[in-house]
């Protein structure tokens, strides 16, 4: 469904994605691992047009794109089919919980207010947050907070989710709610691309597991075939420490 | 000096028929000075080439001067100019009959202009870029995620600066007398000049500036504490001020 090929980008000198290749199919949960740095970030920020890539294209729901454009109506296209969930959550801090859901429906999709209203509010409640809706994100916590993110993303119902890192902000207490969030939308088949640091949830949930070293992609396929046998030495060594922090956190 | 308490009475209700003119002149040259002001900003937090450069050179011009000038020099040289366009396009518009107080109102727009844009423009530089992108993400075009998202927030940051201009200027309307608009301070050197009371009319408006400024900051307290309803939050449970 959503097919990347050969994306390339630098900051100046510094070329942080060196030909980046994969494919998602429905239903698939991607969980993007890598070391900080590694261009985890870059490509999803690359995938929602937050940067414009050097090179590349995609081709999502039968819509084909160059990931160099700077067309709005081309990006508007692609960013309406899917969503964005962030590292350090970005709530619109003007907009109650409510609104924040439903800004992507009245104003993005001129749905009406009422229909709007009704999806919002189911969505909120499916992240448990159905008690929140006139709060304001300074009035939530940083779970309550990631879980309206996630919320926002599912009510515009996407063909694809992103999340960049949605548990690295987080207090190590509130990440189990969010991660439960996020592993009941992959029973329910949401797809997804996760840029974690979270092993055990990438190695539970993800149905592909892609490891990123340097801009490129080192090692791709199913995760038990990654945690348990990877090919490459430099996977192993990087699950290796992170399975080996395990150890110590029991 | 004996103070004619008699003419203060009777002076205070005739003066106090000229506060819709203050009031027309400050609402208006606020509407004039607002919109550009956002404009400016706009264009100097995205550093637009060439405008940019246009916008700061306006902005240093007009606070390197003092207002008397800038008031002297847009009611004596204006009509001088516009006449002489008018003159070459052929027209039968007479500049010299046009009311005054558009005059007025360009001038006191001048100065306020420059402060908003300041205002919005530091205000548009404390919303974090996260916000303008999580627009984008559920689809928002680029102006609907300023419209909705970054300028809201921006104008709440700004809003004390506005405020203080709003105030400013209120005062300011005091030197649209210099371009013949009588509004109440016109009003008071007129009436004291008669009787030559010059003394009990000041104190007259004296009074009605303290009192409008007074009710105008009050409303301002109301505006600013409702669009910034966000930060504080309505619960008072786990509210921390949003960054």
């Amino acid at each position: 469904m959503l097919s990347v090929k050969d994306v390339y980008k630098s900051f100046g000198d510094n070329q942080v994605l060196k030909g980046v290749s994969f494919d998602v199919g429905e239903g698939d949960v991607v969980a993007v691992l890598g070391a900080s740095g590694s261009g985890k970030t870059t490509l999803l920020r690359c995938l929602e047009f937050f940067e414009h890539a050097d090179k590349g294209s995609m081709e999502l729901d039968g819509l084909t794109v160059d990931l160099t454009t700077h067309s709005g109506k081309l990006t508007k296209q692609i960013r309406q089919k899917t969503a964005f969930v962030f590292q350090n959550y970005n709530l619109f801090n003007n907009k109650t919980a409510l609104e924040n859901v439903m800004l992507g429906l009245t104003v993005a999709r001129k749905i009406n207010k009422a229909k709007a209203k009704e999806t919002a509010v189911a969505a909120l409640t499916k992240v448990g947050l159905k008690d929140r809706l006139d709060y304001y994100p300074c009035e939530l916590s940083g779970g309550q907070q990631q879980r309206v993110g996630i919320a926002r993303a599912l009510a515009v119902n996407p063909k694809i989710i992103y999340f960049d890192e949605p548990t690295s902000a987080l207090d190590p207490e509130l990440v189990g709610e969010v991660l439960d969030t996020i592993k009941q939308l992959a029973r329910e088949g949401t797809t997804m691309v996760v840029v974690t640091h979270e092993m055990s949830f990438a190695r539970d949930v993800a149905t592909k597991v892609i490891y990123m070293d340097d801009g490129v992609i080192l090692e791709q396929g199913k995760p038990d075939k990654i945690f348990t046998r990877p090919d490459n030495e430099r996977t192993r060594k990087f699950l290796a420490r992170y399975l080996q922090d395990f150890d110590y956190n029991i | 000096m004996q103070i004619d308490y008699e003419f203060i009475r009777r002076a205070l209700p005739d003066i106090a028929r000229y506060i819709p003119v203050t009031l027309k002149l400050v609402v208006v040259s606020f509407l004039i000075s607002f919109p550009i002001g956002a404009l400016f900003a706009w264009i100097n937090y995205k550093k637009v080439k060439g405008l940019s450069q246009v916008v700061k050179a306006y902005m240093s011009l007009i606070r390197g001067t003092p207002v008397v000038l800038q008031i002297y020099v847009i009611y004596n040289v204006t009509p001088y100019i516009l006449a002489s366009i008018f003159e070459k396009m052929g027209s039968e518009i007479n500049v010299y009959r046009l009311d005054t107080t558009w005059y007025a109102y360009l001038a006191l727009s001048l100065s306020s202009t420059v402060t908003i844009a300041e205002a919005l423009r530091a205000g548009l530089e404390t919303v974090n870029k996260g916000q303008f992108e999580a627009g984008l993400s559920v689809g928002l075009s680029a102006k609907q995620a300023l419209w909705h998202i970054v300028f809201p927030q921006a104008l709440t940051t700004a809003m004390p600066v506005i405020g203080n201009v709003t105030v400013e200027l209120t005062k300011a309307t005091s030197l649209a007398f210099i371009m013949a608009v009588t509004e109440i301070t016109g009003r008071a050197k007129i009436i004291g000049g008669s009787v030559l009371r010059y003394f009990e009319a000041y104190i007259c408006v004296f009074i009605l500036y303290i009192l409008i400024i007074a009710v105008l900051e009050q409303l301002l307290k109301l505006l600013e504490r409702k669009i910034s309803v966000y930060r504080t939050g309505k619960h008072n449970y786990m509210s921390v001020k949003a960054i």
